[in-house]
Parts: C-alpha cells; structure tokens; sequence
C-alpha cells in the first residue's frame, strides 16, 4: 500500500508540473493592457559591473553609446579588474564625452559580489552630483552584463512602462547573440526565449516576474525602498542577487513587468562543463533564496506569493525528478537484459507512446513559441529543436546536485563564467 | 527557474509483460522512484504549511495586499 502510495506521489510531481507549465502557456498567449500615467522625459542610468571583460566590453559600450534615446549615460564599475577593462572604459568615456563614466574599486573593497559592485555604482551615482536635479522617480537605473548588447530600441520599448507609478522594474528578453555557433548555445538561446515569452510573460497575470540581472530596468525611487537603515545598498550579496531584488520589490508593493518586444543579447557558453558549473552558481543561489520565504509570506499579495514559493521551490522538485529518469534508465536497462535472457521483448513496442507523450508534449509547444521568435528556423526543426532541449533540460539535474553539495559544504565562492 | 521545461519523464514500470521483481535492477528502479515519491509528499506537507501560514497573514490583516 505504502508503496503504490509512494509511487503515485511520484507521477504526481510530473502532473503538477505539467499542469502549472500548461497554465503559464495558455496565460501567456493573453495579451495584457497596461496601465498609463502621465509621460515624463526620464534619465536612463545604465550600471555595468566589469571584472576583467577587455574582451567585451568595448562592444556592449559602442551599442550603448549609440542608442537613439536623448537623456542616458553608461556607468562602468570595473571591480578591480587585471585586465583591459578600465582602459577600456576610459577609452569610451573620452569618445562621448559624459555619455560613459568610470568608477573603479579597489581591493579589498572589491570583488565582493555583483550585488556589491553595484550597491557602489548607485552610491557613485549620487555622491558625484550625477543625479542632482533629477526627481528618483524620473531615473530609471538598468543592469547590463559586460557582454550585454541591447536592441537599439530597448529604451523606447521600456519607457512606457514607466508611466505607470506603480512600475518598480521592467524586465526585457535576453537572446543568445552567439546561437548559431553550435547546438549547445542554440539550447541556451531556446531557453531564455522560452522562460521569457512563456514563464516570464504569464507571470505578469500573478504578479510575480522575476529580475533577470541582465537587461533589468528599475526606477531608483524604486531601489530606494530597498536600502537599509544602516546605509547598505539594493543589492544583496545573495548568489542570485537578481531573483532576490526581484522579490523585495514586489514586497514593497511594487509592480514588475516584463518586456517582450525588446531584449538583451549576451554571449553564450560553449561548454557543457562550464555551462553546468554557472548552472550550478545559479542553483545555489535560488536554495539561498529560501530565506525569502517569511517575507513573502507577510508582505506579497496571496496570488504572486503562491507562484513565487511555487517558483522558490523549484530546486527542491529538480532535485525529486532528478531520480525518475535515473530510474527510467535502470528499468529500460533490467527489461532490455531481462527480454535478452526470456529470447522474447518483455514490454510492448506500444509501451514507447506513454513515456513520449509525458516527456515531450511540451516540446510542440517550445517548438512554436521559439518559431515565432526565430522565424528562419522553421516549424519542424524548432520543434525537432525542442526534443533535444528536453534533454538539455537534465544538464539542471547535474546543476542541482552539484548546486546542493556547495551549499551543504558550506562553498559560497564561485569564479564567475569566462567569456571567449 | 530556468530548469521548469525540464520536469517531465516517465514512468518506467508500467506496459511489463513479465513480473517486475524478475528483472534485473528494476527494484532499484521502483526504489528511486519511491525516494521521489516520498520527497513530495514532504514537499506537499511544507506545502500547505506555508499556504496556511498565508492565510493567517491574509486574515489578520485583511485590508494589506498579503
């Protein structure tokens, strides 16, 4: 009895996730009205916390620069780089004069986090007299990785979010810009696309999206509900400090959105054994990430805190379905050997259809959300496509596992990803 | 979490034309499945914890967004 219970609770996990992945598919379709305040001519505040990015930083500075947008600067926060990186930037900042600005850390004050990095952009920001004569409310501060390229439009694009007062930050879309150079980043770029145009979208009706930390906008009034007493900056030192900014400021009442007609594009990882470790990072930083819980619990509006401990939860249910494909395996490999021994096949050739229609429903639909995005694909192959990222899914199995050991070994240090 | 398109797979035990306890590793299979199992129902059971502590905040304080 105990042990039919135990595997029904099993298949249930699959169910759930099914039932609430289907949910956010059919939500995000919905088109969603926004409301309007009155327009105002904002400051747009790009921060980009640099340690040793000589290798692209100069393009992300030149796609800055040359937005078509009237009031912007760019921030570079080299965070005690060895590299190029501050030459880099001083280089751009002489070529548009006031448009890119430097500040540079210095150890030991730094390399203490992006969290921290950027905690000191926004102390720079005001303590130099920048933002002197600007309302907060009018400054809309944006968080772009080093290898960031935003769409020439993204400015335009996010601005009318804004106008809504209750707006605290806007989320926009993040691409791979280097997807064609291999399976692997084509996976990455499928996901982003996927997480964005369906999780993120449909997270909107909960009240729940989630920050990014590349191509993040957020108002400083905003950002400004979230600085302690004591001083300290927005940012957390949380290993997934976006996730947890995201969190407080819907905490403190405000509104996030995201943004699907622009996005950031970053660079790609090449490699399966650096992509699982930056996997890893991000799932140790989620497990911290628990400790957002009580505040949801007291703070969040009941709808966005359901999806957000839904959403806080999810490592604990990787790690639960980690073990039922390693079991599908076992199995599919005592039957094989058994029917080897019988002379005869111990399963139906029709047994097949029941693990294909639970593990790959959902790639029909992956497959037409990312047609729609990357329309030279093609229908069948970007659904042929989303079969093998079903599988790319399992990389977070490792990640998880991987993520859990760190944690529970008391490892909080992580080498961030080297671009190439 | 980006991970979320990755919950699917399969049950592997059903569609057996021969006993399962005869197969090689299929009691490790069922044994897996069952950790899985048993993990959420502690998950379920935190679950509605965390759901009831909500409505507590909710109805103690019905005027608050919570």
């Amino acid at each position: 009895m105990i042990t039919e219970v135990l595997l029904w609770a099993s298949i249930a996990i699959i169910v759930m996730a099914a039932c609430y992945n289907s949910t956010l598919f059919v939500l995000s379709r919905r088109r969603m009205r926004h409301a309007r305040g009155p327009r105002a001519e904002r400051l747009y505040v790009f921060l980009l916390a640099c340690l040793n990015e000589e290798k692209v930083l100069a393009e992300s500075l030149a796609r800055i620069t040359s937005l078509p947008a009237g009031n912007f600067l760019a921030l570079v926060i080299d965070d005690a780089s060895d590299d190029r990186t501050a030459e880099i930037a001083r280089q751009a900042a002489a070529a548009h004069d006031g448009r890119v600005r430097l500040l540079q850390r210095q150890l030991p004050n730094a390399r203490k986090g992006k969290g921290a990095a950027l905690n000191a952009g926004i102390r720079h920001l005001r303590e130099s007299g920048i933002l002197d004569g600007h309302d907060p409310a009018d400054v809309i501060v944006c968080v772009v990785d080093a290898d960031g390229r935003l769409d020439p439009h993204v400015v335009q694009a996010v601005d009318p979010y804004f106008d809504d007062p209750r707006t605290g930050a806007t989320q926009i879309g993040v691409r791979m810009y280097n997807r064609h150079k291999g399976l692997l980043a084509r996976l990455q770029d499928m996901e982003f696309v996927i997480y964005g145009d369906i999780f993120q979208s449909a997270r909107r009706y909960f009240g729940s999206v989630g920050m990014g930390g590349n191509g993040q906008f957020m108002r400083l009034s905003a950002l400004d509900t979230l600085c302690g007493p004591d001083g300290s900056g927005p940012w957390s030192d949380s290993l997934t400090e976006d996730l947890d900014l995201g969190v407080r400021l819907i905490a403190r009442g405000w509104t996030n959105h995201h943004c699907t007609t622009a996005a950031v594009s970053q660079q790609a990882v090449l490699d399966v054994r650096r992509l699982v470790r930056q996997r890893s990072r991000w799932f140790q930083g989620h497990l911290q990430s628990a400790g957002l819980v009580p505040l949801i619990l007291r703070e969040v509006p009941t709808r966005a805190a359901v999806d957000l401990l839904y959403h806080l939860s999810s490592p604990v249910l990787i790690l639960l379905t980690s073990l039922l494909p390693l079991s599908f395996l076992v199995a599919v490999g005592g039957t094989l050997l058994g029917s080897l021994e019988a002379g005869r096949l111990l399963i139906s050739p029709m047994w097949v259809i029941g693990p294909y229609v639970l593990s790959f429903t959902a790639a029909y639909a992956y497959g037409w959300v990312y047609h729609r995005r990357e329309r030279g694909l093609g229908l069948v192959r970007a659904v042929l496509l989303s079969h093998v990222f079903v599988f790319y899914g399992y990389i977070w199995f490792a990640a998880g596992w991987w993520g859990l050991w760190r944690m529970l070994t008391g490892k909080q240090t992580w080498l961030k990803t080297a671009r190439t | 979490m980006y991970g979320k398109p990755a919950l699917g797979t399969v049950l592997p035990l059903a569609g057996l034309t021969a006993a399962p306890e005869v197969l090689p590793g299929i009691p490790f299979a069922r044994g897996l499945q069952e950790a899985a199992g048993a993990g959420f129902l502690l998950y379920c059971a935190i679950a509605v914890i965390l759901l009831s502590a909500k409505m507590y905040y909710v109805l103690r304080n019905p005027g608050d967004p919570s």
